[in-house]
Formats: structure tokens, sequence, C-alpha cells
């Protein structure tokens, strides 16, 4: 079989990165959503090293809901646990949680949309049914529904690749219930991109479907995934967060949203305790934002209408 | 036309401040002259459904404040508390037990409320045992009434109640008594059900449903026919709510008179308000960690959960002072047996059989059972060999105070520390509910439970969590032993204090001993009440969970 890509040479391989980058970065929100996101990345990767052990009722020293201080940056939490101490471990869980679930996401989406849209005919309906299923299920009620259901039969003891089932569980819903959105981009352009003369050349020299389809049409799909799926985990953060907070987290694995949820239990909001609620909630609210933000940016960098057609 | 841009915006501004004016108007500084009007005004995180006693359990609260028990908890433990009786006796051969109604005493709408009524509402349930409908759905209810030889109204002013067997159910029943006058025309069927019973009600308590909206507040008219002469307060409102949280707003904001089932964080800031009294009433509610002790269908996932030396060792564990400080912040008395400390009858620390919190101790005895760390991973293994992992499942029950999270986690890291792991799954009360059922039911598979329960102070009921009669409803471990059926049984046809005394203490000792249990802690319900507009609440008990104290005798503020 030939190799049919379009070999760019290293040179202008660069030119292109960096002609991207100038774009991408000229957009003041890409630029504060990175910056944000880096923060929240550098955190999540070593949160024992800037806040020390996670801290649970046992071993919390401080005393009940104190206001932010010298020793409690964002004050306690109704145990006397740190709440700097706990953000900052629950940010490793969301974004984890919110991660893998776009992956996830971005996978299924992607083969669903590239074989419905390549092959057309019955798959194409029959796969787009599927998918109007999920789309016009809200995905929140549908993980609300099904994480009880697959914690009930997976139970929650042991690991699943690492992860505690019930985290394992949260990912993996978030992931089966996202991915509509991605599946239809992604067919579209894929109706559009088969119809192009490359495509008819790999055919000609004889690549087969799977071959035409991972080497030729995927990477011109990599500017609408990547830019989806920087709204997917906006959103993959958003269901996780309402998912823990109505209880459906993991009590002993505090992410963003079970905190919320304890706050909310502890009656913060009413005796005042705002670093109680605000901490987890703007740090929600700021990552969800800032990938919304690169998103936007990634959208028009690689919007179609705005650069020259091959 | 140049100008039309400002103008509009002036109608803006204007409608902003008019959807601002009853912000501002219903605010603190505007709200001291609600007093004025002398209506209580209550909260409470609720929700009744219907006025018919018979057809409900989840309407205590409007109906206890319209309604009389005969004699009830209250009246039994305060002399100044009474019921629909004055006062009562029992012959010697305790089976014949004499009321004396309150003479004189009249319904709400003026009629008069004799013991004819008592007798009436008694004889109303007991017609139905046996009957497709019979009436057993709701607070009001047959259970008892098959101990029951006869109940006779003697004259307007005495009940003559005559049972089978030595019993105190004639002073432990909480049937509401209801008039004769509107209940002999409903059908079984509709009070069963259908039959809402629509404000305003008749009663003989001192506030009286004048009009109920589900879901959002139930008005009260005070009973000017009352038997102590009609209340001071002109009458009350309750608002329902669905989160603490709205409680502890209108209290704070003097829209509310008195809430109650605050959580301890509002409670720390509602006690800085000088304008407000909080308080902590000691309940009968228990919160514990049951163990799933069935052998058959249903077990948990290792037989050790079976084993009173696993068990036994756990209990070590488990530091109920550190739940209390920790998870409760002090607001709970630290858990012992069966029996909570308001039950002061029947209330024993057990301290000569009582274990204390030392993982080390926990550690040597789980060894001694031949719960060992063979393969050194730092996981238990149970008799089998397989590696502990139990599933703890927790959730609120409906009816009882919502126990802290962190309890949970503190149970969970003390039995991690010991080798064995354990995963949270919490519940909805309901998804509870049918989880702990009994495994004929669909119950079952779990290994351990954190939850509550609140059971009235009748000595049957405070042991009914070892009873395997109600395996899979009350008793949530499954757990059976004969020694405490026979218990039970011998406390069934008990009536003398002392004798009931002893046994309840037997079965305490024998159920801690066997562990299918481990009492947490007995919480405190939080309450707290505004001082500017009504005086005489109570001092232990603010408002008492068991009837409408101090309802009857609240007197407006310097008024």
């Amino acid at each position: 079989m030939t190799e049919n890509i379009v070999q760019y040479s290293p040179r202008g391989r660069a030119r292109a990165i960096k002609g991207f980058l100038r774009q991408f970065l000229s957009h003041g929100g890409a630029q504060v959503g990175l910056v944000c996101l880096v923060f929240f990345l550098i955190v999540a990767t070593m949160p024992n090293m800037l806040v020390g052990p996670l801290q649970t009722a046992i071993n919390a020293t401080g005393d009940f809901l104190v206001p932010p201080s010298g020793q409690h940056l964002l004050g306690t939490d109704e145990v006397g646990r740190d709440v700097l101490n706990l953000v900052v471990h629950g940010a490793r869980i969301s974004l984890t949680i919110a991660l893998l679930a776009t992956v996830i996401s971005l996978v299924v989406g992607t083969t669903v949309g590239m074989t419905s849209g390549y092959f057309g005919g019955w798959v194409d309906t029959w796969l787009m049914r599927i998918t109007d299923f999920f789309f016009v299920m809200p995905s929140f009620v549908l993980a609300l529904v099904i994480t009880p259901v697959v914690l009930e039969v997976m139970g929650r003891g042991g690991d699943i690749l690492g992860f505690r089932p019930s985290l394992f569980v949260i990912i993996v819903v978030i992931g089966m219930t996202s991915w509509s959105f991605v599946a239809r981009i992604v067919r579209s352009q894929t109706l559009s991109l088969k119809e192009r003369t490359f495509i008819d050349r790999a055919r000609v020299v004889g690549s087969s479907n799977f071959g035409i389809m991972v080497r030729h049409i995927l990477p011109n799909l990599v500017p609408q995934i990547a830019a989806n799926g920087a709204l997917v985990v906006a959103g993959a953060i958003y269901i996780e967060t309402s998912l823990s907070f109505l209880g459906l987290g993991d009590p002993l694995q505090p992410s963003w949203g079970t905190l919320l949820s304890l706050a909310q239990r502890a009656g913060a909001a009413s005796a005042g305790a705002w670093w109680y609620l605000g901490a987890p909630g703007v740090c929600a609210l700021t990552v969800s934002l800032s990938f919304v933000l690169i998103g936007n940016a990634l959208d028009d960098t690689f919007n179609p209408r705005r650069r020259a057609i091959p | 036309m140049l100008k039309l841009p400002l103008s509009r915006r002036v109608i803006v501004k204007a409608l902003l401040l008019g959807s601002a004016a009853p912000w501002v108007i219903t605010s603190r500084g505007f709200a001291a002259t609600s007093c004025e009007d002398h209506i209580v005004r209550i909260a409470s995180v609720a929700a009744p459904d219907t006025m018919n006693p018979f057809a409900t359990w989840s309407s205590f609260w409007p109906l206890a404040f319209t309604y009389d028990f005969l004699v009830g908890v209250d009246a039994q433990r305060y002399s100044d508390r009474k019921g629909f009786a004055k006062e009562w006796s029992v012959a010697d051969d305790n089976l014949t037990w004499t009321f004396k109604i309150w003479p004189g005493m009249k319904w709400s709408d003026g009629q008069p409320a004799t013991a004819r009524d008592a007798a009436f509402t008694y004889e109303y349930l007991r017609d139905s045992v046996g009957k497709p409908e019979e009436l057993n759905v709701g607070w009001n209810n047959t259970s008892g009434l098959e101990n029951v030889e006869s109940i006779k109204a003697l004259d307007d002013e005495t009940l003559q109640i005559v049972t089978k067997i030595p019993t105190r159910w004639p002073l432990d029943n909480w049937t509401m008594i209801v008039p004769a006058h509107v209940w002999k025309n409903i059908s079984y069927k509709d009070a069963r059900g259908s039959f809402l019973n629509a404000p305003p009600l008749i009663g003989t308590g001192p506030m009286i449903v004048a009009e109920f909206q589900p879901g959002q507040f139930v008005r009260y008219s005070s009973n000017q026919y009352f038997r102590a002469g009609q209340p001071a307060a002109a009458g009350m409102i309750e608002q329902l709510f669905s989160s603490a949280d709205s409680i502890a707003q209108g209290l704070k904001s003097g829209s509310l008179d008195y809430g109650a089932g605050l959580t301890a964080a509002q409670y720390a800031d509602l006690s800085n308000d000088p304008d407000i009294a909080v308080g902590e009433s000691p309940i009968e509610q228990r919160n514990f960690l049951a163990f799933n002790t069935s052998s058959e269908k249903g077990a948990g996932s290792t037989k050790a959960l079976q084993d009173p030396a696993f068990r036994d060792a756990i209990g070590y564990a488990i530091d109920q002072m550190a739940i209390v400080k920790r998870a409760l912040r002090g607001h709970a008395a630290p858990g012992v047996g069966l029996v909570m400390p308001v039950s002061t009858d029947f209330y024993s620390d057990l301290s000569d059989i009582r274990r204390h919190f030392d993982l080390a101790e926990a550690g040597r005895r789980l060894d001694a059972a031949g719960y060992r760390d063979n393969d050194g991973d730092g996981v238990r293994e149970d008799k089998e060999g397989n590696s502990f992992q139990l599933e703890l499942i927790t959730g609120p029950t409906s009816g009882t105070i919502e126990m802290p999270i962190a309890a949970v986690q503190l149970i969970a890291g003390w039995l991690g520390q010991i080798g064995i792991p354990v995963s949270v799954t919490q519940l909805d009360s309901g998804a509870l509910k049918a989880r702990y059922a009994d495994p004929t039911n669909g119950g079952g598979g779990w290994d351990l439970l954190v939850g509550s329960d609140w059971p009235s102070p009748a000595p049957r009921d405070l042991l009914n969590l070892g009873s395997s009669k109600v395996s899979g409803t009350r008793n949530r471990s499954y757990w059976s032993n004969e020694k405490f059926d026979k218990i039970l049984a011998e406390l069934d046809v008990t009536v003398d204090l002392k004798k009931s005394q002893q046994l309840v203490d037997r079965a305490a000792r024998l159920i801690y001993a066997e562990a299918p249990y481990i009492i947490l802690c007995y919480p405190f319900l939080l309450e707290a009440r505004r001082k500017d507009c009504f005086d005489s609440w109570g001092t232990k008990d603010a408002v008492s969970q068991w009837g409408y104290f101090p309802l009857d005798r609240l007197r407006p503020h310097n008024g």
C-alpha cells in the first residue's frame, strides 16, 4: 500500500504550528483560559507537595467553619478540615473525571460520526437514530438514572483501572452520555470530506475503507474534534459537579461537586460560610470557563470560512 | 423624540426600584412589627400530605397541634402537659384501666368532648380489624388493639379500657382522639384514603388547622374552646420548607419565631444573634452502625459479619466521643446501648460491659478471632481467605435528623486503619429502605449500614431494633436471637415499671454483647426561637416533639 499522506517538511510544519499559535493566542480569551488551565493542571498534578496529604475527618485539626485566615487560607469546613487542602485535592479528582470522560466521549463520538458519515446508507441511518436518542435525552438526567444502577451492578469495592469504582462509573457515564454532539459534527464534516478528490485518489490506489478513514479523514477532523472537545470538558465538569452535588459521588474522595454538596448539607449558605461554598464553586466555574474560552478560540482559529480552502 | 432614550431609562429605573420594594419592606428593619398580630410563626422541614390522621404517617405536626392523645409521651413525663385524659389509673389485675376525661371539655366547634369520643375513636379503629379496609396505614392505627378486651365510656368523664393481657398500651398508644360527630359518617374505605378531613378541623388542641396548602404552609387559628382557656396567641402559621437553610434565614430576618432541625453550623451562627435563643433538645433518635448478620439469602460479602467476635472487635474501632465531637460538634450524646439517655426510665450506661475505643485492642481481637492479614498487604482476610472489602451504605431516614457524612468518613477511616477497607454508597431514604428491606423482599447484599431511627419511648419500641418479628423494617441487621425475642414477649405482658426496667436492661445487655449494632450517638434536635414576639417557651425543649406544648401557653412578649 502506498503511503499517501502529504508530507510536510519539518520547517513547513514548524511554520504552520507557529502560525496557528500566533492566531490562537491573538484571542484574549484563549490566553486567559490557557493560564487558568495550566495553573489548575499544575495544582492537580502535585496536590501533596502543595498542601500535604488529603485531610479527612480523622486527621482534621482545625476548628469548625473558621473564616479564611493566615493558617487556613480558605477557612475550614464543618469538621475542621482545611478547605484549601480539599479544593486542591478535589482539583485532581474533578479534572481527572472531566478529562477522561471527554476522551471517552470524543473517541465514541468520532468513531460513530465518522463511520456513519463515511459509509452512509443504513449504517448512517441506524447510527444517527442512536445518536438522536442521546441527543434529545438530557445527558444529565440520563447520567442521574444510570449512575446508581451501574453502581448497584458493579458494586463499590476494589479498583478498576486504578480508580475507585464510583469514580470510574461517573467517568464512563459522563463519557457515554455526552458524545452525541461530537458525533453529529464529525459526521457532517466527514460527509463533506469524503467527496474531496484526495479521498478518491486514495481509493484509486487501493487504500481500505479503514485506512482512508484513519489516515485521510481523521487528520482533517482534528480541528473540529479539538474545538468541541474543549467544550465537552466544560460540560463534563458541570455534570460531575451536579452528580456529586446530588450525593452520587464518593464521599471519601472529595471532588468539587462533593464539596459543594457537603457545604450545602452543612447549611454553609445560611450560616454565612461563603468560603466553603465559594472556593469549590469558583474553581469549577473557572476551569469550565477556561475550557469554553479555549474551545471558542480554537473554533475561531480553525473556522474554515476564515482560512483558505486547500 | 430625542428625549425618548432618557425617559426609557427612567422607566427602567423605576421598574427596578419597584421590584426591589417588596424586598426592602420584608427585610429585618421592618419585620419587627410582625409581632403585633400575635400570630406564632414556625417552620419545619416536612411534607404533610393530608389532614386525615388515619391515612398518613407524615402529618404529625399539623395534627398534633389540633388533636389530643389520650395520654401519650409528654403526659407521662411532665405533670403540666396533659392530653385528652386528666388522670388515669390501673386496677390491681393490671388489666382494667380507668381514665378521667377533663370535665366540661369542648371541641373547637363548641360541642362537648367526652369519654364517648375517645371510646368512639378506639372502637372505630377496632371495628376495622380483619376487614379489607383495616385502618393500619396511618398515625391512628389498629396495632395493639388486638390485646384489648373492651373499651367503654362509663359516663361522659370516665373511659374504661380492659385489656386481655397486662400491657401498657392504653398509655403508650399514639392515637389522636377525633370527634365522633365528624367521623361516625366516614366509611373505612374513605378513612383509609380519600377522606381529606379538609380544614377547618375540629379538635381539642390549642391550635386548630384552618388552612392547609401542601408544600407551602399550614395556618392555624387558636381554639376558643380550649380546656385551659383560649390560648393567648391569636393563631399560628407553619411554613413548610425543604431545607433548614430557609429556616435559619427566616429566624435571622425575623419572619419566623421558631424553627427546628438546624445544622450545627446554623446553630453556631444563630447563637451569636442577641434576638435569638438556641437550644438543643434531647430526643429519642439514635444513630447506629448495623452489620448485615443474615447467613442465608441477602448475606453480606463475608461470613465474618455473622460472627459476634468480629462485630465485637469492630466495636473497639469506633470512637463515639470523636463522632460526637468532630462530626456533630458536640450536639449529641455518645452512643452506648439501645436505650437513649432521654428515656430516663430505661437508660443504662452499661459501664461494666462497655467497649472503649482502642484500635490496637480491635486489632488484637480480630487476630484472636482468626481475621489476620496473612499475605502482608495491609488488608485482613476472613476465614475463607478472601481479603476484606466491606460495602457501607448510608442515607437519610425520613422523619429523623440527618447524620453528617463526616461520621461515615470517620468510621471508614478507622476500619481502614485496622485493615478492613470500606467503600461507601450514599442513597436517598427510599433507596436505603429498599436495600435494608428483608432479603425475601429484595433487600440485603450490603455489609455495613449507617442509619438512624426515632422510636417512641415505649420499651417495646426501644428494643424493636433487635426483634426478629420486624426484621427488614425496624430491625436493620436481620439479627435474630431467641433469648432476646423471649424477653420481648415477656415485656409485652408486663405493666409494672420496675419489672419492665429489668427486662429492658437484660435485653440491652444481650444485644450489646452480641453487637449486631454499634450505637454511634444520640443526636440532639437543634432548635432556635426569636425572643421578641413570644414568651413562655419550654426550657429543655422549646417546642415539644410529642405534642402541642408550649402553644397552649405562649404569651406575647410584654403583652
